[in-house]
């Protein structure tokens, strides 16, 4: 062959290349090879799509010419378009894609702004893009204003969940028990606070959130059973609640409804509550909420008297006019302190709970226990009675770390009653008749039926918004600026539960946890071997530091040294004793990793050494072989 | 075509004639575990019976491992002058390029599946996703013959064996970068979107991606089996100047 020809068909192979490649970029086939079939539509999605009445239009809005766009936005962008496509085929006609392609200065860019997408620039630059969608039914519309890989993994549940809202012409009813002023004065309470010239309560943001996607349906702590047709139910700091009305829960829950349950050892509003009683010599109001009947039989332990402290996460706090004091049972938590693999956690970056409480699955229970939003490793527990007076400085002192405290957890499976009587009765000494006659009345369920879904959590002050927004005053608007992710979490909860049930078994899609088993079960018998050693080496550290610092404290009375050369060897003895002891702890504290590290180095050794060995082997045996 | 064979096996066993094959593939894995351990890679410390952070290296090891392999293919034969012995038998020059490049993919998915121990590891460790583990192993051998086909056409354009390793090695890198934004961004600033778009699809690591997740998407397995088959054809053409 001459060198030209060869030079022209090479040109021409290499055309072919580019052309094979670009046409199986178009082919609409890939096999998923994952154990869940995580890229492929669910069977969530597809009973969505297969709901759907009357055609959606699903237009993609993607900037592809413009420069500077991110590899991976591209990689992503690629990946929406073949997302969608599967969703067009599989809805069988009723959906219909555009690709846009919004160029500066067209009325397609006009266009995206108009629905409300966001425009994106690069970090490193380059022009601005856009890279959103809008799905629209007759008048309705809904939009992502703008794509961001990091929430690939919820891409199919976001992509469902606009064509399943775009669609709901009625909102779904959540229930709201609660004792606290959530939803701020009633008409009745503001005729009686006018008379009283004072001002009206308005409601918390977060009952605005809520009202965004689902009508409240208030429900009174003295009810004796839930309001009809009620798709989810929020219980927040429950107080009083007549036993009737706790079956009607638990019965709720039972039927597979989700339930949100927000209890808490010191709401904030029922302190304040009780400091302004005082003042006028009245009852102290019980500031701490628990359904210890309903939250036993749901495999969840939980201790109204104990709050969490977290000394990696305490909040700043204002003690004296100028002095400032991290305060740990005031928690302010980060991204590293929420489930990155849950769709309600994963985009929390911060949080604050105020003296939260903390939750932890039940020995024993079938029931699957996730943690959502998890303290750090040094976090201990207080007795609620201690902090009452107890000034700010002073309550680090009393936190013992004990590890990784839950706040929030989802609990989900098949839950069995907390009533296996049935209705609980109205007198409390029930006669052996009136047993009779309860057992001639309908049965209610002893377990799920299927899977239910349980959001608990051991704080109800998150969702004030004196923990949540900045107020100020806008040309004589009240305006509000949140300064952390308390509202969007209380928004999560309740659309993540409060979604249809195709869209719940698609959250749940990817995010299939596969931990080290190994690892898991040395950890929990490290720790049952060593706990008990830690727990009392604890407490007599507690002493220890208890008694120095008493004696340091008398020590220094009124600016003079008044110790006496006892009590000087007294402290130095103490000192000692302190120092010895946490270096027992430290020794305790490196035993429990010890198996688990000592198991990583031979793993390590092994993984060395096997092919190394291996090939070693072969080489003797092929040299041998050769000879022969 | 039935001359492949003969040539396949001569190369194949000719790796292990020498003492460097064993030193390459032992290097090799060493590192990788090595890597996978270490702070960067985190295996241990993720918690999470999986191959990804063991896998996640490949595209850089083969960046060194493939044209050392490759660099011998035919700049060796064509130092010693053993090419011309080799086209004085009755094999072409197709069949002797493809038989040259099968042994040497064969040695590096031998390589790569030399790596078991980890896979039992993560197996006694906890509960892996199989599905993903196999498709990985698939697109990383798929990967390792497209990196091969690029040392190879470097390898018949020159005697010299070190020359090759390194023109190899830039030409690999090259490919890999094409899957880096920074990289792309000065594409962009000389061509058009479109076009910088296409060549920045010709990356490895974007290629791989999509295995390493659990997901055999056709556009990547024609990718690396049309770039394998279009350096052959580069290949055959360089021998036959």
């Amino acid at each position: 062959m001459k060198l030209s020809a060869k030079a022209v068909a090479i040109v021409l192979l290499f055309v072919g290349l580019v052309l094979v490649n670009y046409l199986a970029s178009t082919l609409p086939v890939r096999v998923d090879a994952t154990a869940d079939s995580i890229y492929s539509l669910s069977p969530g999605t597809k009973a969505v799509l297969g709901k759907i009445e009357e055609p959606i239009t699903i237009e993609l809005f993607y900037s592809k010419d413009a420069t500077g766009i991110p590899i991976t936005y591209k990689n992503y962008a690629a990946r929406v378009q073949e997302m969608l496509r599967q969703y067009v085929r599989a809805s069988k006609g009723k959906l219909t894609l555009s690709i846009v392609n919004p160029r500066p200065d067209t009325p397609d860019e006009e266009r995206a702004t108009a629905v409300g997408l966001t425009p994106q620039v690069s970090q490193q630059g380059g022009d601005q893009f856009f890279f959103g969608l809008v799905v629209t039914q007759a008048d309705q519309q809904k939009t992502v204003p703008a794509f961001t890989p990091a929430r690939e993994p919820f891409l199919e549940y976001d992509l469902s969940k606009l064509i399943y809202s775009v669609q709901q012409l009625d909102k779904p009813k959540l229930g709201l028990l609660t004792s606290l002023p959530l939803q701020g004065s009633s008409p009745q309470d503001m005729q009686m606070m006018m008379m009283m010239r004072q001002q009206p309560r308005p409601s918390q943001y977060v009952i605005e959130e809520w009202k965004e996607s689902f009508e409240i349906v208030p429900i009174e702590a003295t009810a004796n059973e839930l309001p009809a047709n009620l798709d989810v139910l929020a219980v927040i700091h429950p107080q009083n609640v007549s036993p009737k009305l706790q079956y009607a829960i638990d019965q709720f829950l039972l039927a597979g409804k989700p339930v949100i349950l927000a209890v808490d050892p010191a709401s904030q509003y029922f302190k304040r509550q009780g400091g302004q009683q005082a003042m006028f010599g009245g009852p102290q109001p019980n500031v701490s909420s628990d359904l210890p009947a309903l939250l036993n039989a749901w495999g969840i332990q939980y201790d109204p008297q104990k709050i969490v402290g977290d000394l990696e996460n305490a909040t700043e706090v204002r003690t004296g006019q100028a002095t400032t004091a991290r305060y740990p049972v005031w928690l302010t938590l980060r991204k590293t302190n929420f489930s990155a693999r849950s769709p309600l956690t994963a985009q929390l970056n911060s949080a604050m709970f105020i003296e939260s409480g903390f939750l932890a699955p039940k020995a024993g229970s079938s029931l699957t226990f996730t943690p959502l939003v998890e303290t750090s490793a040094r976090s201990g527990d207080v007795a609620a009675m201690a902090l009452q007076f107890a000034q700010p400085e002073d309550v680090a002192k009393q936190i013992t770390a004990s590890g990784k405290k839950t706040i929030a957890a989802l609990v989900q499976g098949k839950f069995t009653t907390a009533f296996p009587a049935g209705v609980p009765k109205d007198e409390p000494a029930a006669t052996k008749k009136d047993a009779k006659t309860d057992a001639a009345q309908p049965a209610g369920l002893k377990e799920s039926k299927t899977a239910s879904t349980l959001f608990v959590i051991a704080d109800t002050d998150w969702l004030f918004d004196d923990y949540s927004v900045r107020k100020f005053n806008l040309f004589g608007q009240t305006a509000a600026q949140p300064f952390n992710d308390n509202l969007a979490f209380g928004a999560n909860v309740v659309e993540f539960l409060g979604g249809s049930q195709d869209l719940i078994s698609i959250r749940g899609k990817g995010t299939s946890i596969r931990p080290f088993d190994v690892v898991r079960e040395m950890e929990i018998e490290a720790q049952k071997k060593y706990q008990e050693q830690l727990t009392a080496l604890d407490a007599r550290l507690q002493e220890v530091q208890t008694k120095l610092s008493e004696l340091q404290g008398r020590r220094t009375e009124g600016n003079r040294l008044v110790a006496t050369p006892e009590m000087t060897k007294a402290i130095e003895e103490f000192q000692k004793q302190s120092a010895e002891m946490r270096g027992q702890r430290r020794e305790i504290r490196r035993a429990l990793r010890e198996d688990i590290d000592a198991l990583e180095n031979r793993l390590l050794t092994l993984n060395l050494a096997a092919p190394i060995v291996l090939i070693g082997l072969v080489g003797v045996w092929f040299y041998r072989s050769r000879r022969r | 075509m039935r001359q492949i064979a003969p040539v396949f096996k001569r190369e194949f066993l000719g790796y292990f004639r020498s003492p460097v094959a064993y030193v390459f593939l032992s290097g090799f894995l060493f590192i990788s575990v090595a890597l996978a351990f270490s702070r960067y890679g985190g295996f241990f410390r993720s918690g999470t019976a999986s191959m990804e952070t063991y896998f996640i290296f490949f595209p850089w090891l083969f960046l060194f491992l493939v044209p050392a392999v490759g660099m011998r293919l035919w700049s060796e034969e064509k130092r010693s002058g053993t090419v011309e012995l080799l086209f004085t038998l009755p094999v072409t020059t197709l069949e002797a390029v493809l038989g040259k490049f099968l042994a040497g993919w064969a040695f590096l998915a031998l390589a790569v599946l030399l790596s078991f121990p980890m896979v039992l590891t993560v197996a006694y460790l906890g509960d892996p996703d199989w599905g993903v583990i196999a498709t990985t192993y698939l697109g990383a051998i798929l990967m390792a013959g497209g990196y091969l086909g690029v040392c190879a056409v470097m390898s018949a354009l020159t005697k010299n064996q070190v020359i090759s390793f390194v023109l190899s090695l830039g030409a690999c890198a090259f490919l890999v970068f094409l899957g880096f934004s920074s990289f792309t961004d000065t594409l962009e600033a000389w061509f058009p979107v479109g076009v910088a778009d296409a060549l920045s699809n010709f990356s490895f690591i974007t290629h791989f991606d999509a295995f390493t997740k659990g997901i055999i998407d056709p556009k990547d397995v024609v990718f690396f089996l049309s770039l394998m088959g279009f350096s052959l054809f580069l290949n055959v053409v360089a021998l036959e100047r």
